[in-house]
């Protein structure tokens, strides 16, 4: 089990290796950088002439490296993050890029888990119920509803949404975590109850999707294995049905559903990122947006890397789940 | 040589796989009906010049509201005619403001029909025509869904942005599976060195946090470039990631087919790789890819739509529904003129529906 953890994780450096190297390489490009952003505010913000702008900017550009060619840049970036674990510096923001991902990261992926086990826990729920109904009105409601859940496109969503709560609402604050009031407060129910205020479109919309997808899955596994002669055992040995269904049948039918894991997160996180530039708040998904109109390197690069770590670890946390859950499979991977 | 007993013997025994897939989809209500939807909507964008009540290049007030279909006529009694009271100021002033007030103009309807005249258009470019499916009698220009902010008809951009919007989907899922299927067919078939590389190439596309990723790539086409040129920019950007899923499960196919009696028996007779996995193969592949198909169209339209929003969609002379919700992205304007959200539905509707019929065919593509 170590072993095959360990190769896993040794396996994600390579792929990191590169990803970062396409990345950044993309990002850079297109004409342009952050100088040209830094001259386009002095010279609107500042009335500064074409030529003086252009000379401030060359001294910022001189000051951050960003004449030099693209793979020393590139070289600059990945050697601190190997040598000192540092990402560079945020142009932009004006502070090391680890500070914001401090800042952001944490809030994108507390929503997207908080999705993530709302969706697993309700689409697991409902999965049951549409099953052991097959075919009932429950069955059939339920199904139209995981039609409506994986279809509705999430940004369009969060674009109606948004317009009901501002316009129609007429809710003031959009585009934070929590009110004014509660800006440095400590922790506490009201504290989190005002986060709730402001998040849920944000889990709404996200969850709705990811629900109706597990629904799906344990439907559609749940309905074979109720039709497994262990089932009509338990159930013939004088086990109440919810025992069969949920002694036997259940944890036979989850299976499918964890190795899907993997597959879900990145829908989760796209989920909570498409959501989250629409509603403005102050997490990753905008960042890269953001990082990205005005030339901020480091921060898109950085951020990109982050996300795809994050999505080969879930995978990762997803098989060693599956081979916890099933022997069968634990097996395979000792053998292999 | 057969005999004719033997012809007409299968043509009464066994159903083609086509018939049978198309018998239970038929049963499906919620396939039906994608079916049908997608059918209109097609249609709809082939034949948008027909569809379209008002010409979606002429420019009239910004931001003008919806006019409002009305079964009332002057005195408020009932009428059996639809018709629109155009908005006209009075000489009345707001006691408050001292605007002008405006309202509904009863003294001159403009009754709405069926085929009626409107600007003319070449259909295809070579029909010349100026019926409409709908519009007002009068060629008044009708603004159902009200304008856009240069003052451009929204109902008929919509359906005339079906046709772009559309058709830059059919081509990127056309792109996409073909790449797909072949790179999923190949490593799976041939294995070896050749298949652990694409397999770890196809894992670092994977890896790749998507949209971020195609937010990049779109920074990369040329402002400068000319229309088609960037169209065909933004078709490439579409594709670039789409194929490697679909490779992965072709490939997951390919390897169980592989050890199917049937392959090995064509491999114990001497067939060739070209007629395994043309013959052998790929048809059993494909009912899969089908539905992939169906499921990615929706996919694809909802990505343009999404990247119109955050500022990116295709150059102006062409319209597309990403580039008609680039302007949804400001809240004071979709607060003032909520009406210019109505793109949106447009998208709905062809996700529903392309999505409906890829569900029924998903179910129906398995008939044994």
């Amino acid at each position: 089990m170590l072993r095959f953890l360990a190769r896993r994780i040794l396996a994600m450096i390579p792929v990191l290796f590169v990803l970062s190297l396409v990345t950044f390489v993309i990002i850079k490009a297109p004409p342009g950088d952050y100088g040209d952003y830094i001259r386009a505010q002095l010279m609107n913000q500042g009335g500064a002439s074409f030529e003086k702008a252009e000379a401030e900017a060359n001294v910022y550009r001189r000051q951050h490296g960003l004449l030099d060619p693209v793979p020393i840049q590139y070289l600059h970036w990945v050697g601190g993050i190997v040598t000192r674990g540092d990402f560079g510096d945020s142009f932009y923001y004006n502070q090391p890029v680890a500070h914001i991902v401090a800042q952001r990261l944490p809030a994108t992926l507390m929503l997207a888990l908080t999705c993530h086990f709302l969706a697993s826990l309700i689409g697991i729920s409902l999965g049951i119920v549409a099953a052991t109904q097959q075919y009932r009105w429950t069955d059939t409601v339920l199904s139209a509803v995981a039609f409506l859940g994986t279809t509705i496109p999430r940004f369009l969503a969060a674009i109606i949404i948004l317009y009901i709560l501002v316009f129609r609402l007429s809710a003031v604050e959009v585009g934070s975590f929590f009110s004014v009031e509660y800006g440095g407060a400590p922790w506490s129910i009201a504290k989190f109850m005002d986060l709730v205020r402001h998040v849920w479109p944000v889990v709404a919309i996200a969850t709705f999707g990811g629900l109706a997808y597990n629904m799906r899955v344990v439907r559609g596994n749940l309905l074979d294995t109720l039709n497994m002669q262990y089932v009509e055992t338990a159930r013939a040995k004088g086990l109440s049905e919810s025992g069969a269904v949920l002694r036997h049948a259940l944890p036979n039918a989850l299976h499918p559903l964890v190795m899907y894991q993997g597959v879900v997160l990145p829908y989760m996180l796209t989920g909570e990122i498409e959501t989250a530039i629409i509603f403005a708040l102050p997490t990753v998904g905008p960042a890269i947006v953001q990082s990205m109109a005005v030339g901020d390197v480091n921060v898109t690069a950085t951020f990109m890397l982050i996300l795809a770590a994050t999505l080969m670890v879930g995978n990762i946390i997803a098989d060693v789940m599956l081979a916890l859950l099933d022997p069968r499979v634990r097996l395979q991977t000792a053998i292999a | 040589m057969a005999s004719p007993a033997t012809i007409l013997g299968r043509a009464r025994g066994a159903e083609s796989y086509a018939a049978l897939v198309w018998r239970r989809l038929r049963r499906s209500i919620g396939g039906m009906i994608g079916l049908a939807l997608v059918i209109l909507i097609l249609a709809m964008a082939i034949f948008a010049e027909f569809f379209a009540p008002v010409d979606p290049y002429r420019a009239e007030t910004g931001f003008s509201s919806p006019d409002t279909i009305s079964f009332l006529d002057a005195d408020g009694g009932l009428s059996w005619r639809p018709r629109i009271y155009p908005i006209v100021e009075s000489d009345k002033l707001d006691p408050v403001t001292y605007q002008p007030l405006s309202g509904p103009d009863f003294a001159h309807p403009h009754y709405i029909g069926l085929f009626v005249e409107g600007f003319s258009y070449r259909l295809f470019g070579l029909i010349p025509g100026n019926i409409h499916l709908f519009g007002a009698l009068d060629g008044y220009p009708a603004h159902f869904l009200g304008t856009d902010k240069f003052g451009r008809d929204i109902l008929s951009r919509g359906i005339f942005g079906s046709r772009i919007s559309l058709m830059i989907a059919l081509i990127v899922v056309t792109i996409t599976t073909s790449v797909g299927t072949t790179v999923g067919l190949v490593s799976g078939y041939v294995g070896g060195a050749f298949d652990a590389w694409a397999q770890r190439f196809v894992d670092l596309i994977l890896a790749f946090p998507q949209l971020p990723l195609y937010l990049a790539l779109t920074s990369l086409i040329p402002i400068t470039a000319p229309t088609s040129l960037f169209l065909a920019f933004v078709i490439v950007v579409l594709s670039a990631l789409g194929w490697a899923q679909l490779s992965r499960e072709v490939r997951g196919k390919t390897l169980a087919l592989a050890r199917v009696d049937y392959v090995k028996a064509a491999v114990a007779v001497g067939a060739s790789d070209g007629r395994i996995v043309f013959q052998h193969i790929l048809p059993n592949v494909m009912s899969h890819v089908i539905v992939i198909v169906t499921l990615q169209i929706p996919n694809v339209v909802l990505l343009e739509s999404f990247l119109g929003f955050l500022g990116f969609a295709v150059k102006p002379p062409l319209i597309s529904w990403g580039l008609m919700l680039q302007d949804t992205g400001t809240f004071s304007v979709i607060g003032s003129y909520p009406w210019i959200l109505s793109p949106v539905g447009f998208v709905l509707a062809s996700v529903f529906a392309f999505n409906a019929l890829g569900d029924g065919l998903r179910d129906a593509i398995d008939p044994y």
